[in-house]
């Protein structure tokens, strides 16, 4: 197939491709074709992809065309070229979940997905992901590992490892993910792009692959927060207020916390770089107030035992029948949430909603927005994490999950956005978390602080 | 076997592991001690206030 437009199309966000689909600068049959040839190159070079739906998506750009011609819009995003996490169920098609064996066609469309094909956007394709979307590396045995974009010897995250790659690679405007204990802030982080953690159930999660039903989120990838703020609009039910246009107004009213950390627990770079970004949005009229941070660690072992009991209950018929079906690591973490007693899982969920309260009076009492570390560590490589079934799966695990297991198991919002560069090449972000159901609030100063900074437009080696 | 191997081995066989639990037992305590007892202790830790509703009433009750 011959590439029918440069690679600049491709490098504009998904507001501006939208509104050149409308306008009639590009077509939608044009601009599938190159993204479907650059998924085919550069999306096998990162191993981002699972399944390409090549004839269907050219049919319903054409499709699109036509109906445009004839003055009819089905939406904000009609014709936009867009592939998810390979974890939401769309009528008759295989999803694989991540496993060796996909999941059965199903009869029912996701609802995030039903809501996208409303608003006029075309799937072409699902995206790599951890087994079951439980896993934090990017790692996967049965589909080969996802890479890297800026270093492809080093991991892309997980297990929203697919749209973090092919989101910052340029192959994809925007991606579907999920969240239960980092899912979407950490490839986002590792990868360069922006990643909105929605409150819990702020994204309808029917035809999602369930993981753990008290902490999973249906969230978005995409390369500005307000990319992820015009989805959010679209994903989110009718009736809600709109997110998108709200967050580009008046900025001081808002109050941003800025934590206390143990200088011993962040590398020096991450946390320069949160001062960095704290001075800016300082500049731009925020007021920056320090916060001491409650006992995070306690937050995170409880929602450690919260997931990993409610996964294992859902999947623990196809572990005693199908072991074979998992990999030697998935089948060791199915285990641990097996060996839970149900007595601490559910001290772990009755303590959740008196750690909710004292995270509010302790943090937001005081300000509005809480700016986190991502990832306390530069990113690993690949071989670094490969522990495989060993019993190293849990302290590698909750070294890169520190900052965002905890705010996962309350339940709250958080936006992670690049906010710099290690020296190796690869980069840095923070993490800004809101009270429950202000995606607003952190949208609007994710946006303030993409205004002023470029890290979120920079471009990885392989894109 | 100590106690947390024993109760991760009795806890995988009842959920139908086999002879996997054997095996996987001693690797599972070991790793889960230490974060089940910080489970353990933000439970503890908690006001009387954050009982639930149904223990007070039960109490109330006399049983």
């Amino acid at each position: 197939m011959a590439s029918a437009l440069t690679a600049e199309w491709s490098r504009l966000d998904l507001g501006e491709i939208a509104a050149a689909l409308r306008n009639g600068d590009v077509s939608a049959t044009a601009l599938m074709e190159t993204t479907l040839e650059r998924a085919t190159t550069l999306g096998t070079a990162l191993n981002a992809f699972v399944s390409l739906y090549g004839e269907r998506a050219l049919a319903a750009a054409k499709t699109a065309d036509r109906e445009r011609a004839h003055g009819a819009l089905r939406g904000p995003l009609h014709g936009v070229p867009l592939a998810h996490k390979d974890m939401f169920f769309r009528t008759g098609t295989p999803c694989s979940a991540g496993l060796s064996e996909p999941f059965a066609p199903p009869a029912e469309t996701a609802t995030a997905l039903h809501r996208l094909d409303s608003a006029g956007a075309i799937q072409f394709g699902t995206l790599h992901l951890a087994e079951l979307a439980y896993g934090p590396t990017g790692h996967n045995y049965h589909l080969g590992h996802c890479r890297n974009p800026w270093r492809t010897d080093h991991i892309s995250g997980g297990s929203s490892s697919g749209p973090a790659a092919a989101v910052a690679a340029r192959l994809s405007f925007a991606a579907l993910g999920s969240d239960t204990a980092g899912s979407i802030r950490l490839p986002a982080a590792a990868c360069g792009v922006t990643g909105l953690k929605v409150t819990q159930d702020r994204i309808d999660r029917a035809g999602a692959i369930p993981g753990s039903f008290s902490m999973d989120t249906v969230g978005i990838i995409a390369r500005s927060a307000a990319d992820c703020a015009l989805l959010l609009d679209i994903l989110a039910d009718a009736g809600e207020p709109a997110v998108h246009s709200g967050t580009n107004g008046d900025l001081s009213a808002l109050r941003i916390g800025a934590p206390i950390l143990d200088t011993h627990d962040v590398s020096p770079a991450i946390a320069a770089a949160i001062d960095e970004s704290l001075g800016i949005l300082g500049a731009l009229g925020y007021k920056i107030i320090p916060v001491a941070m409650p006992d995070l660690a306690s937050y995170d072992a409880a929602g450690f035992h919260v997931m990993a009991a409610e996964i294992s209950a859902a999947y623990r018929t196809r572990l005693i029948r199908a072991p074979e079906t998992f990999s030697e690591q998935m089948q060791a973490r199915l285990a641990r949430g097996l060996a839970i007693p149900a007595t601490t899982y559910i001290d772990a969920l009755r303590y959740r909603g008196v750690a909710l309260r004292e995270f509010r009076a302790r943090v937001f009492e005081s300000v509005d927005v809480l700016a986190l570390p991502c990832l306390t560590l530069p990113t690993p490589t690949i071989a670094e994490t490969d522990v495989g079934g060993s019993p190293r799966i849990d302290s590698m695990i909750a070294a890169l999950v520190t900052y965002l297991r905890p705010i996962s198991y309350l339940g709250l919002p958080s936006l992670s956005i690049p906010v710099g560069f290690h020296a190796s090449g690869l980069p840095i972000s923070i993490q800004l978390v809101g009270r429950p159901f202000d995606e607003a609030g952190i949208l609007k100063a994710g946006r303030a602080l993409q205004t002023e900074t470029d890290w979120h437009r920079r471009l990885p080696p392989v894109s | 076997m100590n106690d947390a191997e024993a109760l991760a081995r009795a806890l995988l066989r009842w959920n139908g592991l086999g002879a996997r639990a054997d095996a996987a037992a001693p690797a599972l305590a070991a790793g889960m001690t230490a974060q089940r007892a910080a489970v353990q202790k933000a439970y503890d830790d908690l006001p009387a206030a954050a009982e639930p509703a149904w223990f007070a009433a039960e109490l109330k009750r006399g049983r």
